[in-house]
């Protein structure tokens, strides 16, 4: 004999059927204990925090990688966790990486943080955990972890061009040239994106814009004579557009993941946005 | 601090919930079950943003086959 789902009451734990009941942005530990006692499965979309821009003291710095995207089931938990993006600072620096979000066992990583002078490579985009340096991590699903400028479903960041396309999107390359007129390289287009490398030239500079987004627009970098312009713009995030970036200064990536843009010369770099959770029952 | 928003759809008065940062802005707006309507709040309340991790085991019963 076996047991039916459809008469045994132990199993009617979705009495809903599946609606978006919760949304969690607030950064950090968060107890939930109300969830209904009658629900003991629920289904989770989980992203974590972008990675900030890269700053530089000369030239255009790269942009951050975007938060990674994971989704499925998973039990009940008490506890949610929402990564912060990476901090912006305007210290010559490679950016912060974005934290990882979790719930339950729905897990996604940070992207990494925009590289700064010499190697001004783009971050990685995170998957299931925080990339590390142009290199994604593998997904919550198995999807592969992808290298520099290649396709993913997290993207590698950029060491020559434009950031890679994929779900999560890795960040453009800063340019170093520091004469003549310069366009800065884009992130990657995907649902979340990459931010975009600066440019620091004493020519006509263009930062690289935010990745193109499925829902949102990224920032576009800024245009202008000299090293106070050319930041990169900030990545789309899976809930807002990326900001446009600002004279030196690159663009916060939007909320929900997207990955912020490289500082040209002394500016600020953008910051990731943060993460975000989403709970179905 | 974090605030928990309570909100009822002004169209079929669907339950939802957003924790926030004190803040930032309201990220669903528009009633996701319907679409129709806006979601109107309902109740707030301060919680901490930050605790210790709290990791409860689900102790799962064991259903023998021929209860029904």
């Amino acid at each position: 004999m076996s047991a039916s789902i459809y008469s045994n009451s132990s199993f009617t734990d979705s009495p809903y059927g599946l609606k978006l009941q919760r949304t969690i942005t607030a950064t950090g530990t968060t107890s939930i204990t109300d969830i209904p006692a009658g629900i003991q499965r629920v289904y989770a979309i989980v992203i974590g925090g972008g990675g900030a821009g890269g700053s530089a003291t000369t030239g255009g710095a790269g942009g951050g990688g975007a938060g990674g995207y994971s989704a499925g089931w998973t039990y009940k938990s008490t506890s949610v966790t929402v990564g912060a993006g990476g901090i912006g600072t305007s210290t010559s620096a490679a950016g912060a990486n974005g934290d990882s979000s979790i719930y339950g066992m729905v897990m996604a990583g940070g992207g990494n943080g925009g590289g700064t002078t010499v190697i001004t490579r783009g971050g990685g985009a995170g998957g299931a955990t925080t990339a590390t340096s142009v290199t994604s991590t593998i997904s919550y699903t198995g999807a592969p972890a992808a290298s520099s400028g290649t396709i993913g479903y997290a993207s590698g960041g950029s060491q020559t061009t434009a950031g890679a396309d994929g779900v999560s999107t890795g960040g453009g390359i800063g340019i170093t040239t520091v004469t003549g007129t310069q366009t800065g390289f884009a992130g990657g287009r995907g649902l979340i994106t990459g931010g975009g490398g600066a440019v620091g030239t004493a020519g006509t500079g263009t930062g690289g814009a935010g990745g193109t987004g499925d829902f949102y627009a990224g920032g576009t970098g800024s245009t202008g004579t000299g090293t106070g312009f050319g930041g990169g713009g900030g990545g789309a995030g899976f809930t807002s557009v990326g900001a446009n970036a600002s004279a030196n200064n690159g663009g916060n990536g939007g909320s929900g993941g997207g990955g912020g843009g490289g500082a040209s010369t002394g500016g600020t770099a953008g910051s990731g946005g943060n993460g975000v959770v989403y709970i179905y029952y | 601090m974090a605030i928990k928003y309570e909100y009822s759809s002004e169209c079929c008065s669907h339950y939802y919930i957003e924790t926030r940062n004190n803040a930032d802005a309201q990220v669903v707006t528009k009633c996701n079950i319907c679409g129709q309507g806006e979601y109107v709040e309902t109740n707030r309340t301060e919680i901490e943003s930050i605790i210790e991790p709290v990791y409860q085991a689900v102790v799962e019963e064991t259903i023998s086959s021929d209860q029904e």
